[in-house]
């Protein structure tokens, strides 16, 4: 035990020196390492923090603007077809369709749905093609009705065949219509 | 090399004097080439008077200087606070060392302090060889001769109280010329002597201990203050992070709940802002067909037979017959509504009429 500690005195001060450096390795430069790694993490929760106070101090701005795109959305709506699926809305647009021929003094042929095209997650456009018959009065009436019609519908393109329309406008029209209309379905919120 | 060039440069001349003390039952300094007391601070190399220390001498016979040095460490090892100097002289006689020790009083330390430079003066007195000095010093008449390289010196006292006395104690013939320095020229004498001292005898006739002048504890300091600066600074540095960061965080936390609200909010607005974007695309271009029927009428008022109507594309394209096709081009290609007629093909002539296919592009509404 005498000698140990002989020994211990002899060499206290390489131990001391030993024992700084395995201070300065393992703890010091660490710590050093760290505190590169916290100022880092700092900034980036700051940054974050930052963009949070930002968003929550825009709560009412937020707020306004749902508001306002709730109600321009309101005022569009009635232009598309709302209906929740893809029967009520056939049975919608095509009872609509029917409803300007028949009024029209309009033959109804046929009324087929060539089928959709996404325009947007929840907005489709449809194609109808209507294929009828009738007179000067059916055909301009059933351009008006449809152009007018609420919801909306667009005519894309039509053919119509006449044995030789003069200025007297007689005679009877067959006509191929395609229209395009829209279907809106809103996911339940 | 002697230490006289200093003299060149006064100002580290003088640096150096106020270092040089001299002990003698006190403290003297060096000031203006004469002795005076002084309270010993500042002081690294002292001149000892020969008051303080005793001279011994030793003769080692058949030996090298190897083994004498090891001797003499031991010396050193065992004598422990009782530090000497030790001056090896080569003597051929007996084939080895005439061995000479300087040994300070225990009460020189306790004065002075361990870690001085001590000189003894008679190592001092005789810088030219063969001299005898009678030298008047602090503590007395001090007497001292050198003969080869033994010096020898002794205080006017007792039997010895003249120069003759001690010539004749010292073996020195009587006609020996004897250099006097008084006390006022002493503190001079001293310090020419000590310039004039070649720097490794002044080594050797010096004691010194090294060890005494640092303190390796202090030495430690020098790294470990700016290790434990350094670490303290970590210590504080990274906890304030720290708590930055957990603060931070709990914020970010406490408003998770508002934030994902709010985002999902901002997803909705997003959402349905597209949805508003993708509906003004799809109705913006619209063409109201209805009113093509004018081009039509206006046609037909101008004498045109027609069979088939055909809307593709923003254009309409009719099939029909007229008495003179060119004037029904000419008269629709004017009508308000037209933005552009012409002829899709040759216009032929089918009994007595001309049959033709018109491209009409109607001109955009506002």
């Amino acid at each position: 035990m005498t000698n140990l500690t002989k020994s211990f005195a002899q060499y206290k001060h390489y131990l001391i020196l030993i024992v700084a450096l395995l201070l300065a390795n393992y703890i010091v430069l660490p710590l050093s390492e760290w505190q590169t790694e916290q100022q880092q993490t700092l900034a980036l929760i700051t940054k974050k923090s930052d963009k949070v106070n930002q968003l929550l101090s825009s709560k009412a701005d937020y707020a306004d603007s749902l508001k306002k795109v709730d109600s321009d959305l309101e005022q569009m709506r009635k232009f598309v077809f709302a209906e929740a699926d893809e029967a009520k809305f056939k049975l919608s647009a095509q009872s609509k369709i029917e409803n300007i021929l028949n009024t029209s003094d309009c033959t109804i042929q046929r009324i087929d749905f060539k089928g959709d095209s996404k325009v947007d997650n929840s907005l489709s456009r449809w194609r109808v093609e209507l294929r009828f018959t009738g007179d000067a009065v059916c055909l301009t009436q059933t351009t008006r009705g449809l152009e007018s019609l609420v919801p909306n519908i667009s005519i894309a393109d039509f053919n119509v065949n006449h044995r030789g329309l003069t200025e007297e406008v007689k005679g009877s029209f067959n006509a191929v219509m395609n229209v395009s209309l829209w279907h809106l379905i809103e996911a339940n919120e | 090399m002697t230490f006289e060039f200093l003299t060149k440069y006064p100002y580290i001349y003088q640096r150096l004097l106020s270092r040089l003390g001299y002990y003698s039952d006190g403290i003297y300094a060096f000031e203006k080439n004469e002795l005076a007391a002084h309270n010993g601070a500042g002081k690294l190399i002292f001149i000892v008077a020969k008051a303080h220390y005793s001279e011994t001498w030793q003769a080692f016979s058949s030996i090298n200087k190897s083994e004498l040095n090891k001797l003499i460490a031991l010396k050193k090892k065992t004598n422990g606070q009782r530090q000497s100097i030790y001056q090896l002289t080569e003597n051929k006689a007996i084939d080895g060392f005439d061995v000479k020790t300087i040994t300070f009083e225990p009460e020189v330390f306790k004065h002075l302090g361990p870690n001085k430079i001590l000189i003894p003066e008679t190592e001092l007195l005789h810088s030219q060889p063969n001299q005898v000095v009678e030298v008047h010093t602090p503590r007395g008449v001090l007497f001292s001769s050198v003969v080869g390289n033994k010096v020898s010196s002794a205080y006017a006292q007792g039997i010895i109280a003249n120069i003759n006395t001690y010539k004749l104690s010292a073996g020195l013939p009587n006609d020996a010329v004897v250099a006097q320095i008084s006390e006022q020229a002493f503190a001079q004498f001293i310090v020419e002597q000590l310039q004039q001292l070649p720097a490794n005898q002044l080594i050797a006739k010096s004691l010194a201990n090294p060890k005494t002048w640092f303190n390796p504890n202090q030495w430690h300091w020098l790294y470990g203050a700016p290790l434990l600066t350094a670490l303290a600074f970590y210590l504080i540095t990274n906890s304030y992070l720290a708590l930055h960061t957990h603060q931070l965080e709990s914020s970010l936390t406490e408003d998770s709940g508002q934030i994902s609200a709010l985002l999902t909010q901002k997803q909705e607005i997003d959402k349905k802002a597209q949805l508003l974007t993708q509906l003004s695309k799809e109705f913006s271009p619209q063409t109201i067909v209805h009113n093509h029927w004018r081009i039509i009428g206006h046609l037909l008022e101008n004498g045109a037979t027609i069979t088939r109507i055909t809307y593709k594309d923003g254009e309409l394209t009719v099939r029909g017959s007229a008495e003179k096709a060119s004037s029904v081009l000419a008269k629709i290609a004017e009508f308000e509504q037209v933005q552009s007629a012409s002829f899709n093909g040759p216009v032929r002539s089918y009994r007595g009429s001309d049959v033709f296919v018109m491209n009409i592009t109607p001109k955009e509404q506002a």
